[in-house]
């Protein structure tokens, strides 16, 4: 999905893109979507020796996707770790729940329930961020992990009657289109089919990028990206920089909001226990394995993150679980006994943050500023100039020649500098 | 969107005028005759126990350029970040073309007409050079959010004139043909640009330069301080200049005023400044400087 | 009102309050030293209630000692190294090369860490809570003249553990050289290094320190609750950390009564209001305070804070 090369409105960006670069780009998610929309019809021809995601695990894939780039507006182009994001997904979810299904015996429709939980959404995250947004990035992260507790505990605690306590809330509507034919009175996009359903919700997808596009290539990106990287400057600079931050809230909120009522309507029901800390960090980890602010990076990010977790992990887990737990019945060792390989996951996610950060902090698919700034070259203060760290920053700008800038726009006194 | 003024100073005094008017010594009152555009009274700013700046009044002439000295600690750049709403002042005002400016935001400040730099560059260091002026441009450009994602004709054509407007700032800086390079990949003279060109894009009356000249060899020194009258003559600027170079103090300013431990002990044209016996003891006690005149 | 009923109640939530202190001591030293919420903190105390575990059912068997209260004791001091350091390595491997990093680097390091321990944790100790041999004598110490047991004897070992540790501790920062190149290195870490203080080893021993403690706290948990579970560093870590905010993050006194003010506020929440109940308000008191009064009760960095 990676149109990411064409900042076109950033003008800034549009004199150093090569033409082909667009072309290119626009070929490869052209092609990405045809192979999203033919993958139903060839999927089960594909030999189970290789790994190949079901249906239902291209979906996960897909909302996640969506989940990261809403996550991507807060901590990538912002700057603000957010810790407790699954709130907004169970607030949207929630919302989905109690506007469509026998709970509270209302029946909107999906397509319009959708808005009502995005709105919902944003307006949790102005409400959240309006007193909190002015604390420090750590405390903010514990202050949106605190309520990333919160509203799953609310929503499981209260009364049945209102909240469908821990049995959470089924069936709720699915999405659907009143369209008759062979299969029957209208169309339906939930998990009963499958087809329909990795079709709305890789639209859905194609949708927040192209929000997250154009927000990133605006005065609005530019601000947030400004704050990111050095708030004093841009306050001083005329930037209301609560107002701006607060957007970032609302509207990285409204696309979280936007994949939960998705969710719920999918899988026709909600629990509040899959609402967890887990679900933010898988998040998280998405956002910083794609490279914060790289759109590219989220979507192939949650692709990647979500395959292994749901399919690679399994497949390989087939051929590794039995003999592992055949040692461990002879050897009595209950770990090996037991072991299922993707039960692991989280350790693995672990072992890419703490990795991602020492390693590579800038992510596999990074934005050229991020990739600087992450590598110590501090963030634009103290500096006086920039020295040796140049280098790897004109390394970046070769690697990340699509994204706004090629090597041939570097004036050749630029690629080395004395001081 | 407005156009960088091009007419250098319709409203303020000729600068014949200024240099008589800031001639007169000392007393801190403005001159008969100038027009202050910027006036502090009783500024003070007290962090703890500690006294960082004390009861200070100052007053900028509408078009004149105004540096600000004193020996390291002496509360120069707590008063710069009370101007610029970094700092709220403990007491006292300021009041900037008529307004009162005591208590607000930095965002507020910069668009009642106040555009900085900064002492040690803070360059938005990873975004391209005409980013960092589309930045300044910020508070003079209208798209809100959802017209950022409808695109409208009219923010289309918004973002057309300001890239435009930046790249003529970044050609009125000297750094034409280097839009896209990356801020923190600029040549050390070249950031010091920049920040000039980004707080231009704000649209000031009255610019605030902090140590323009750091870190500067005596060559881009010299081309800074012709820059900085220029400042005045062709965009008709008010200059108000934090600098340690007494050279540059001395040969660009209408007038001095130097702070001592948080006090305002001296104001007045530069030669009279030179030969304050409080400034030379200030500077000489304080074993900061080398030296008044000969830094 | 039940005057009885509450008095228990309070003084379940004090022995509960110095376990808490402990844990919260850690987050602390290591915020005030290098302003990091070293989200792994917990995560070392749940390995506190590991060790424990292990010591009790294959470590002293193995040497042909029976699981006492006595031998369990015995146990501490190794507990204690052992968590500090697994802590000060964590240090050196996740936080250290990141020191120069952005902010939020190191937290996002921190959190790996953390999932990284939960998993050892599952590894060692299987998915389920692993029920702890009961070495701690339930007996009545004080029984009130309704007949509720106001303090029985388990409590009195948590308060023979955690008292004199947190007696250590203000002696070990406020009287010792390394306490004050710990302080030195809090106040201005830069400043520190210039007069001769070796801050990494600085860095070093507050993790070390830090480690302890929570090797300490787990221990104590282990024994308390009988049990020991992957699972117990988030809820115990965010109710430690809690603490930290409370009082004031950076200051030592401050995380102990912090530490105590939260076991008092767990124990009324849940006796009287619901115990589900309990972690919506803990998180709730954690925002208000954050928000209203991010330096805490008694204010971040005091002149005995680290």
């Amino acid at each position: 999905m990676a149109v990411a090369a064409a900042r076109l409105p950033s003008p800034g960006g549009l004199r150093g893109l090569a033409r082909n670069e667009t072309l290119r780009n626009r070929v490869i998610v052209a092609g990405l979507l045809l192979l999203g929309v033919a993958y139903p019809f060839f999927y089960r021809m594909i030999p189970s020796a290789i790994p190949a995601p079901d249906l239902n695990n291209l979906i996960v894939m897909s909302y996640y996707a969506i989940l990261a780039l809403g996550l991507n507006i807060v901590v990538g182009f912002a700057g603000l770790l957010d810790l407790g994001y699954v709130a907004f997904f169970a607030i949207g979810a929630y919302t989905a729940a109690f506007l469509s299904s026998p709970h509270f015996d209302i029946h909107l429709t999906w397509w319009i329930v959708v808005w009502v939980a995005v709105a919902i959404a944003a307006l949790s995250g102005i409400l959240l961020g309006a007193p909190t947004l002015r604390l420090r990035g750590d405390y903010l992260a514990i202050v949106t992990l605190g309520f990333g507790e919160i509203v799953p505990l609310v929503f499981r605690n209260l009364p049945g009657d209102i909240t469908g306590a821990n049995q959470g809330i089924r069936p709720i509507d699915p999405p659907t289109i009143p369209l008759a034919g062979p299969w029957g009175d209208q169309l339906s996009f939930s998990n009963s089919n499958l087809q329909l359903a990795l079709y709305l919700v890789l639209a859905l997808l194609v949708f927040s990028y192209w929000l997250c596009q154009r927000m990133r290539d605006s005065r609005l990106g530019r601000a947030w990206m400004a704050i990111r990287e050095d708030e004093t400057a841009a306050a001083s600079m005329g930037i209301n920089t609560v107002n701006t931050k607060l957007l970032a809230f609302a509207l990285g909120a409204s696309l979280s909001g936007f994949a939960g009522a998705f969710v719920g309507a999918y899988q026709t029901a909600i629990f509040p226990e899959s609402f967890r800390f887990s679900i933010s960090i898988t998040i998280l980890v998405v956002v910083i394995l794609g490279g914060m602010g790289s759109l590219r990076g989220a979507v192939v990010g949650a692709f990647a993150l979500q395959y292994v977790n749901l399919t690679f992990l399994r497949w390989v887990g087939q051929y590794v679980n039995p003999p592992l737990n055949s040692v461990g019945r002879s050897t009595g060792i209950e770990f090996l006994e037991n072991f299922v390989l993707h039960s692991y996951n989280f350790l693995i996610f672990g072992i890419v943050l703490v990795v991602m950060m020492v390693v590579r902090p800038e992510g596999l698919l990074p934005t050229r500023e991020r990739k600087a700034e992450l590598h110590g070259i501090g963030v634009a203060a103290e500096e006086t100039a920039a020295t040796a760290d140049e280098v790897a920053t004109h390394e970046t700008a070769l690697e990340e020649a699509g994204e706004a800038v090629t090597i041939e726009d570097l004036p050749p006194e630029d690629q080395k500098r004395d001081r | 969107m407005t156009d960088i003024r091009p007419d250098p100073d319709p409203s303020g005094p000729g600068s014949e005028q200024l240099r008589e008017a800031v001639s007169t010594p000392t007393t801190g009152v403005p001159a008969q005759g100038s027009d202050p555009v910027f006036e502090a009274r009783g500024v003070t700013k007290r962090f703890g126990g500690l006294l960082a700046v004390s009861e200070v009044d100052f007053t900028i002439p509408r078009g004149a350029i105004v540096s600000l000295i004193g020996p390291n600690g002496a509360g120069k750049t707590t008063f710069f970040n009370m101007i610029t709403g970094l700092y709220r002042p403990t007491s006292g005002q300021i009041r900037f073309d008529g307004r009162d400016l005591t208590g607000l935001k930095p965002h507020e400040v910069v668009r009642a007409g106040i555009g900085r730099t900064f002492q040690n560059i803070r360059l938005f260091g990873n975004m391209s050079a005409v980013d960092n002026v589309l930045v300044g441009l910020h508070h003079r450009l209208k798209g809100r959010w959802w017209e950022a994602i409808l695109r409208p004709p009219s923010i289309v054509a918004e973002e057309k004139r300001a890239f435009d407007e930046a790249e003529r700032l970044l050609a009125f800086v000297g750094l034409e043909g280097k839009t896209h390079i990356t801020a923190r990949n600029l040549a050390y003279g070249d950031q010091r640009r920049l920040e000039i060109a980004r707080a231009l894009a704000t649209e000031p009356k009255l610019l605030l330069l902090d140590e323009p000249t750091a870190g500067m060899n005596p060559e881009e020194t010299r081309r800074l301080t012709d820059f900085v009258r220029r400042l005045r003559s062709d965009l008709g600027l008010t200059v108000l200049l934090i600098e340690h170079d007494m050279q540059v103090v001395m040969g660009i300013s209408d007038r001095v005023t130097v702070l001592d431990h948080g006090e305002r002990i001296a104001e007045g044209s530069p030669d009279t400044v030179r030969r304050d016996a409080r400034v030379i003891e200030a500077y000489l006690g304080s074993g900061a400087a080398a030296g008044v005149g000969t830094h | 009102m039940d005057l009885e009923q509450f008095a228990v109640i309070l003084s379940i939530g004090l022995f509960n309050g110095l376990i808490v202190a402990l844990v919260a001591i850690g987050y602390t030293l290591v915020y005030g030293i290098i302003e990091l919420i070293n989200f792994a903190h917990g995560d070392v105390f749940m390995l506190g209630t590991l060790l424990t575990y292990f010591g009790l059912v294959a470590i002293l068997p193995g040497f042909g000692v029976e699981a006492s209260l006595i031998s369990a004791l015995a146990l501490i001091p190794f507990i204690m190294v052992i968590t500090a350091v697994i802590n000060a390595s964590i240090e050196r491997v996740a936080y250290r090369p990141l020191r120069n990093a952005p902010r939020l680097a190191p937290l996002i390091s921190a959190i790996g860490m953390s999932f990284i321990l939960q998993n050892v944790g599952i590894i060692l100790l299987g998915p389920s809570p692993k029920a702890v041999p009961s070495v701690l004598p339930n007996d009545p110490l004080i029984v009130m003249p309704g007949g509720r047991t106001l303090i029985s004897l388990n409590e009195v070992v948590v308060g023979a553990v955690t008292i004199p540790l947190l007696l250590a501790l203000a002696y070990f920062v406020t009287s010792t050289r390394q306490g004050k190149a710990m302080r030195a290195t809090a106040q201005d870490r830069e400043a520190a290094g210039l007069m001769g203080i070796n801050v990494n080893r600085t860095i070093s021993q507050t993790f070390l320190i830090g480690g302890a403690l929570a090797g300490a706290a787990g221990f104590v948990v282990a024994l308390f609750l009988g049990q020991a579970w992957w699972f117990f560093g988030f809820p115990f870590g965010l109710l430690a950390f809690t603490s930290a905010v409370l009082g004031g993050i950076g200051n030592i006194t401050g995380a102990a009564l912090g530490g105590i003010v939260l076991g008092l506020v767990k124990s009324i929440s849940d006796f009287y209001i619901e115990a589900r109940w309990t972690n919506v308000i803990v998180f709730s008191i954690l925002i208000i305070v954050l928000v209203f009064r991010p330096t805490g009760l008694l204010g971040a960095k005091q002149a005995e804070g680290a």
